[in-house]
């Protein structure tokens, strides 16, 4: 155990080697090697993970090299727990209607903390002035939890590629891309301060942005990625602004309780009472601005545009990326700061509140209108994600924590599970006929749900595993999303926000809804791929070597477009392959999507509460009433989806039943809001006018500026010249040139020539004889 | 002589900074030699980049006799130092020395000369010329940074411009001639009020009784710091001799007045050098029209001499016109950052160079609101505020110069393979040279000041600094870093992402030669931004020392 | 001694005599043509001589004719010389055209 606990940096440094192993070294010309590599060194970094998530919860702890239990500590997180009347008194300072209430929980503000850390090593980084900035990992329940998901999930996701990303080319980058990235987030999990948390984040979006643009020859995918960097940048900066603020305030940035970190209770209580900018106390300022980081991170509203665009990624990358981790870190952080967000009493937890509950709700009603499989996904993410951001506003810590938890695993085996369904439909004749074309749109088609239909026989593996990750992100008991879920609702129940719980469980219908109308449009009916709704290529791509290449290995199996849509059990046998790594990362996964909820089971039986006890945190006992609502609400989801599609789609081409009924809303819908058409129109413009404007500023005014004292310069040294010239010059100059002048004039009479020479003798003589015969006279 | 406790000679008796220039006089020499003997070009380029390395070398050594926590008397002790007197009758000294904030500044010059040699290798006109002039300018700057009399300092500050100036105009592109032009004399002008507030200031010093060129005494002096031999601050000296010359009865008993004076005559003349908007003009010219290695050394080094003269004179000899004036300086460094950040956008479409450059501006608008934030008054701000403010200064133009200098020798090395400087003439070429693609990525990341990479970790110090001084500022200079992530990932993509234009199908890779010249700075980028230790303690202790005179209200 | 022929017709005579010789050395491109016009403006002033000597000179009138014997003689000398001229000049030049002989052109 004691192993565990010193080596937990190896965590994140394993994934580092493997990328830079497969970057540098010879590995990178074997596809299979890299793979493996990469996957060889999760799999050590999982057994690190577990192993140190095993110490923790024995209550291990590393202090000064010797291994300690924590048993001292273990009272910490309880006794301070059970303190509402301080919580709810405080609570009556501005907030809307939502943040009021968040004092309700049983937690209580100002009295939250964090179990002791089990980890701390920290060395010297950087010196400023008289003191040194310190760096290094900081291990606690919490971390040790997050990262046990993170590496599972990874390791599941690492494996799953090797089969998704067999044809690709480029296989190598791609490992060595999700190994950096993996690093990366097992860095930020275990930072010991924001600054090291915020570096690790942003090589998160680094390779976020690598990865979206895998794919770089398509113009969506590389402006996807772009827009994600962009977007999430927007949202990094002022975090960054946050991290500054604190530092200025706090005279650190590391977390923990103590003198000069920054949990300290008295810093945190300064920071609430004294205000800075506008009349704002530092701790919403600071506040505000982290969340900033997870606005843009988590792809909440305003910024949550660039997440359904990054599913121009490789679907791998959706999962773990843009599914299961990065964005998640988002709730991680304002998980992790979250004693400096409830130190104002409310203001800033409202904020959260809101933004996380709005986008809930918002991103779940664009889901409804989606025909894009991974689409539905993403802003199914968005949505969850909300919840998650929505439980920490109102104080539930571990509900929140819980559902990212559970969360993840479930969600990157939906992704998972869509991957593998791409990937059968690419191996469609019909869509190997459009890849001919344009890989492109064939992708885009391939994903389309409405040319799916009836995989339930043709991928029995994906089916399955992918009902069950289907059942959990619907919420239905026993699966994990239902647990999760459920605690944030109660806590919303229970601290009586009814605006909020209201809009959750809106949220939780819809998810129902929209996930039984994919689940019953992709598995059910007939297959519609015969006769698919092609996607229309705004800019079809001209044709690469690569594209070429694969074109040569499709020709052969042109000939079976002939053949009618419905001759699918021919089509049964190798088309429909589903690759042994990708089953087995889906089973994996599926069997956490099953069990993940029981890690914090709300009953007071052994094993009961375990995550609760494990963050020293208080447990949250089941609701009846909420838990019986929510799981209403799921099943009538489910049920309204279920007959609206029983019978519709007999064909890709027909229209959707919600479109039939409304159809400007799910036009409205369908395009999102037109939220990426109005941020093009006012932020694109705007800066793209702005740019303009200096780069004239800079051509027109200043250099014009320069330049014509340049030009006035000049004009005064000739005006000085003139006045030179005229009075000093002239006079020598004019000798010496009239000289000169005289010269090159004269000279033409010398001509060389014998008989010249005699007629100007000649005419000399003529002309003394005319001057002495007339004038001389 | 009587040396005072800051200042202290080299520990091995040897002079290491008179070493060091001589070194690459030294190589000059010998170009010459090989011109007189008629040795073949190539022999010429390898055995100047290969002369480069004898002051890395001595840089190195000057390092390692370097002891970087060493304070005293108020300020960072000056080491290494070689003090012999030159000009008797005007009290000029011959004066090198180092502190922590030259070093990593000689340290950065004796890096990237290589390289600009190495990017240099494809001159096939005139070379021998154009590598002499390399060296000529690596002595320049240099001397500039190790100079600490202002009489020698203001020949290397002059003397500098010559071989850039003949760099750009010989070697340089279409409209090299207005470049070249502008670019000096822009800077000459510039620094006429400097040389003649030095003036001044040694006729009042010789008033008070100790006429000197001494910046490290000047300094001193400025911050009323003892001095042996004279009492009283600079700015007292400099008003008496105001009133002794009777200008006090014309402008008035206002001793901030001539303060204030001297700060704008200094402030012009570096800000001119350091880009500071609205004298940034010159830069995307000079940078755009110079040939490669005349780009690298100037974006690289030559625009640190400006932040450097700042540091050593500006804030040193008239803090109290820097206090006053610090909003000015925000606001100035903010507009430049943002209108780097804006015009690298809006070239985009267009020069990969004048993006660069464009970019270059804003990271120096940084600078300049780390050297505003440091002399800012007092609000809340702690000693370790602005020794994070300045430090992080320091760190940023480290980062800059291997990062730009970098992005330049890869521009270059783009030109070379494709005559063309245009960003709508490429496309795709990740496809054909992923090699070449991975580095420029990884040294754009750096430029644009992603985490792990070190100019974060300057970027991230500034903000901190400047935050506690001037956070309105702050907060509206973040712009900047959105919008320059923004052009150069505009770049990036223009160049590598996309279809394959057709024209660059057989399109070479980076060579190796290439990719050992970049390796280093890459590594050397990733290894401060893990751990800046090795740059940021170098700074430190002087940086604490030099910001304390502002803790306290000055005027 | 008649007076049949009066002085004015002799100089006129000279006079026409000079005038063709100067015509000869001013037009004729041929070098040697340029020397004959010379040797013909040499003969007028020989004319002049031997008849002003006769018509104006106190006796014995030797005078003008002693000159112009030195100035036969001298114009035999020079015809020598500028024919020697002429010849080298054609064997640089290849030609006896004044016009191609110019090298002492200003």
């Amino acid at each position: 155990m004691a192993f565990f606990l010193t080596y937990a940096w190896l965590i994140p440094a394993l994934p580092l080697l493997g990328c830079a192993l497969i970057t540098f070294t010879p590995l990178r010309r074997s596809k299979l090697a890299s793979g493996w590599t990469a996957i060889a060194l999760m799999l050590c970094a999982t057994v690190l993970a577990v192993g140190l998530l095993a110490a923790t919860a024995q209550g291990l702890a590393l202090r000064d090299g010797q291994v300690v239990p924590l048993a001292a500590a273990a009272g910490h997180g309880e006794a301070t727990a059970p303190a509402t009347g301080e919580g709810h008194g405080e609570a009556t300072t501005p907030a809307t209607g939502e943040g009021h209430g968040e004092a309700a929980p049983a937690e209580g503000h100002g009295t939250f903390a964090f179990p002791e850390p089990n980890v701390v090593q920290r060395f010297a980084w950087a010196p400023i002035g008289e003191s040194v900035f310190a760096m290094g990992v900081y291990i606690d329940t919490p971390v040790a939890a997050m990262l046990a998901m993170v590496t599972i999930t990874a390791t599941c996701i690492h494996l799953f590629s090797l089969g998704y990303m067999a044809a690709n080319p480029r296989q190598s980058r791609f490992f060595s891309f999700i190994s950096l990235f993996t690093a990366a987030m097992l860095l930020m999990t275990m930072a010991d301060n924001l600054l090291l948390f915020f570096m690790a984040w942003e090589v998160m979006g680094l390779c976020s942005y690598l990865l979206i643009g895998f794919l770089f020859e398509r113009p969506q995918a590389y402006r996807a990625a772009v827009k994600a960097f962009i977007t999430t940048r927007i949202g990094d900066v002022l975090m960054l602004l946050g991290l500054v603020y604190l530092y200025t305030q706090a005279g650190s940035l590391a977390f923990g309780t103590g003198a000069g970190e920054i949990f300290n209770p008295e810093l945190l209580k300064r920071l609430g009472s004294e205000s800075g900018f506008f009349g704002v106390s530092h701790a919403t300022g600071i506040g505000l601005l982290l969340f900033a980081g997870t606005v843009g991170k988590s792809a909440q509203f305003p910024l949550h545009v660039w997440l359904p665009d990054a599913m121009e990624g490789p679907t791998p990358v959706s999962a773990l990326i843009h599914a299961a981790t990065m964005v998640s870190a988002g709730v991680f952080l304002i998980a992790r700061t979250f004693p400096i967000l409830q130190a104002d009493n409310g203001t800033t937890l409202a904020a959260v509140t809101l933004i996380g509950a709005f986008t809930a709700l918002f991103a779940a009603t664009i889901a409804v209108a989606q025909y894009d499989i991974k689409r539905i996904l993403a802003y199914s993410t968005l949505s969850q994600l909300g919840f998650m951001v929505a439980a920490i506003g109102l104080g539930g810590w571990v509900a929140g924590m819980f559902h990212l938890l559970t969360h993840a695993f479930f969600k990157a085996l939906l992704f998972l599970g869509s991957g593998s369904i791409i990937h059968g439909m690419e191996a469609t004749p019909q869509m190997k006929a459009l890849h001919h074309q344009d890989e492109y749109a064939a992708q885009q088609t391939a994903q389309d749900i409405r040319n799916m239909g009836g995989l339930r026989t043709r991928m029995p593996w994906t089916f399955w595993t992918y009902t069950l990750g289907y059942l959990a992100l619907a919420g239905i008991v026993p699966f994990a999303g239902f647990w999760s879920k459920d605690e944030i609702l109660a806590h919303a129940f229970v601290g009586a926000n009814w605006v909020v719980f209201g809009v959750l469980t809106l949220a939780a219908f819809l998810t129902a809804f929209y996930m039984t109308r994919q689940w019953r449009l992709v598995f059910f009916g007939e297959f519609r791929g015969g006769q698919p709704v092609v996607f229309q290529n705004p800019e079809p791509a001209p044709r690469t070597a690569h594209h070429s290449h694969a074109d040569h290995h499709t020709h052969h199996d042109d000939h079976h477009d002939t053949h009618g849509h419905d001759d699918h059990h021919s089509n049964t046998g190798p088309n429909w392959q589903e690759h042994p790594s990708m089953i087995a990362a889906l089973v994996v996964l599926a069997s956490f999507a099953v069990t993940a909820g029981f890690f914090n089971l709300p009953f007071a039986i052994p094993g009961g509460h375990w995550l609760s006890s494990l963050w020293r945190q208080e447990a949250a006992p089941l609701n009846f009433i909420v838990a019986g609502v929510s799981l209403l609400v799921a099943l009538g989801g489910i049920a309204a989806g279920w007959s609206l599609y029983g019978g519709a789609f007999a064909g890709a081409h027909d229209t959707d039943p919600l479109n039939r009924q409304a159809p400007a809303l799910f036009r409205l819908l369908n395009e999102k809001y037109r939220i990426d058409e109005l941020y093009a129109a006012s932020f694109g413009r705007l800066t793209a006018i702005l740019a303009l404007a200096w780069a004239w500023m800079d051509h027109a005014i200043l250099d014009g500026v320069v330049n014509s004292i340049g030009r006035l310069t000049l004009f005064i040294g000739q005006l000085n010249f003139i006045v030179d010239d005229t009075l000093l010059n002239d006079g020598p100059d004019a000798l010496a040139s009239g000289t000169l002048a005289t010269g090159k004039r004269t000279r033409r009479l010398q001509t060389g020539k014998a008989q010249d020479y005699l007629s100007y003798v000649f005419g000399g003589a003529v002309i003394l004889a005319l001057v002495y015969l007339y004038v001389l006279k | 002589m009587n040396v005072p406790s800051y200042l202290a000679f080299s520990p091995d008796g040897v002079p290491w900074l008179t070493l060091l220039l001589l070194s690459t006089l030294a190589g000059v020499l010998l170009v010459g030699l090989a011109g007189w003997l008629r040795l073949p070009d190539r022999v010429v380029r390898l055995g100047v980049t290969a002369w480069m390395g004898v002051p890395l070398a001595l840089a190195a050594v000057i390092w390692s006799r370097f002891n970087p926590g060493a304070t005293a008397a108020g300020q960072g002790t000056v080491q290494l130092v070689e003090l012999i007197p030159w000009i008797k009758a005007i009290h000029v000294d011959y004066f090198l020395g180092v502190d922590g904030l030259s070093l990593p500044l000689i340290l950065l010059t004796v890096v990237m000369a290589p390289v600009a040699a190495i990017a240099s290798w494809g001159v096939t006109d005139r070379p021998k010329a154009h590598f002499a002039l390399l060296l000529v300018l690596e002595a320049a700057m240099l001397g500039y940074f190790m100079a600490l009399d202002f009489f020698f300092f203001f020949i290397f500050w002059e003397f500098s411009l010559v071989p850039a100036f003949f760099l750009i105009q010989s070697w340089g592109r279409k409209n090299r001639r207005y470049a070249a032009f502008k670019f000096f004399i822009y800077t000459m002008a510039g620094s006429i009020g400097l040389l003649l507030l030095f003036q001044v200031l040694y006729l009042a010093t010789r008033q008070a009784g100790l006429p000197t060129w001494n910046l490290i005494d000047l300094g001193r002096l400025g911050r009323s710091l003892p001095v042996e031999g004279v009492t009283g601050s600079l700015r007292d000296i400099l008003f008496a001799y105001m009133e002794k010359v009777g200008i006090t009865q014309t402008l008035g008993r206002f001793p901030l007045l001539y303060t204030s004076i001297a700060f704008w005559a200094i402030f012009v003349a570096f800000a001119i050098k350091l880009a500071v908007w609205p004298f940034h003009t010159w830069l995307p010219d000079a940078y755009a029209e110079a040939p490669t290695a005349g780009s690298i050394l100037l974006s690289a080094v030559m625009s640190k001499m400006g932040a450097y003269g700042m540091l050593r004179i500006m804030l040193p000899l008239v803090p109290d016109a820097a206090q006053y004036f610090a909003p000015v300086l925000g606001g100035l460094a903010l507009v430049g950052i943002t209108a780097g950040a804006f015009g690298a956008l809006a070239n985009t479409g267009g020069d990969i160079k004048r993006l660069i450059g464009y970019t270059s501006i804003n990271h120096m608008g940084y600078v300049m609101l780390a050297i505003a934030a440091v002399a800012a008054l007092p609000d809340g701000a702690t000693q370790d505020s602005r020794a994070s403010a300045l430090n992080g200064a320091m760190m940023q133009m480290v980062a800059h110069g291997l990062s730009t200098g970098a992005l330049f020798f890869l521009a270059g090395a783009l030109y070379t393979r494709t005559k063309s400087w245009e960003l709508m003439d490429f496309g795709g070429l990740r496809v054909a040279a992923p090699t070449f693609a991975g580095v420029m990525g990884a040294v754009m990341f750096a430029n644009l000041g992603l985490p792990g990479m070190a100019g974060f970790v300057g970027e991230f110090f500034i903000f901190r600094g400047a935050w506690a001084t001037l956070p309105l500022f702050t907060n509206l200079a973040v712009i900047g870093l959105i919008v320059t992530a923004l052009a150069l990932l505009l770049m990036y993509q223009r160049i590598f992402l996309g279809p394959l234009n057709e024209d660059w199908q057989k399109i070479a890779d980076l060579r190796p030669s290439e990719l050992w010249t970049i390796m280093p700075l890459l590594a050397l980028l990733l290894a401060l931004g893990v751990y800046p230790m090795p740059i940021l303690s170098l700074a430190n202790a002087t940086a604490t020392q030099l910001v304390a005179v502002f803790q306290h209200v000055l005027s | 001694m008649t007076q049949a022929i009066p002085l004015e017709a002799v100089l006129v005579l000279a006079a026409a005599l000079f005038c063709i010789g100067l015509f000869g050395a001013l037009s004729r491109r041929n070098m040697v043509g340029v020397l004959m016009g010379v040797e013909l403006m040499l003969n007028a002033v020989n004319i002049n001589m031997v008849a002003i000597g006769r018509y104006l000179e106190p006796y014995p009138y030797v005078a003008g004719q002693t000159f112009t014997i030195f100035i036969i003689t001298v114009a035999a000398a020079e015809a020598a010389v500028g024919l020697a001229m002429i010849i080298a000049i054609y064997r640089t030049w290849l030609t006896s055209n004044v016009d191609s002989v110019d090298s002492l052109k200003g």
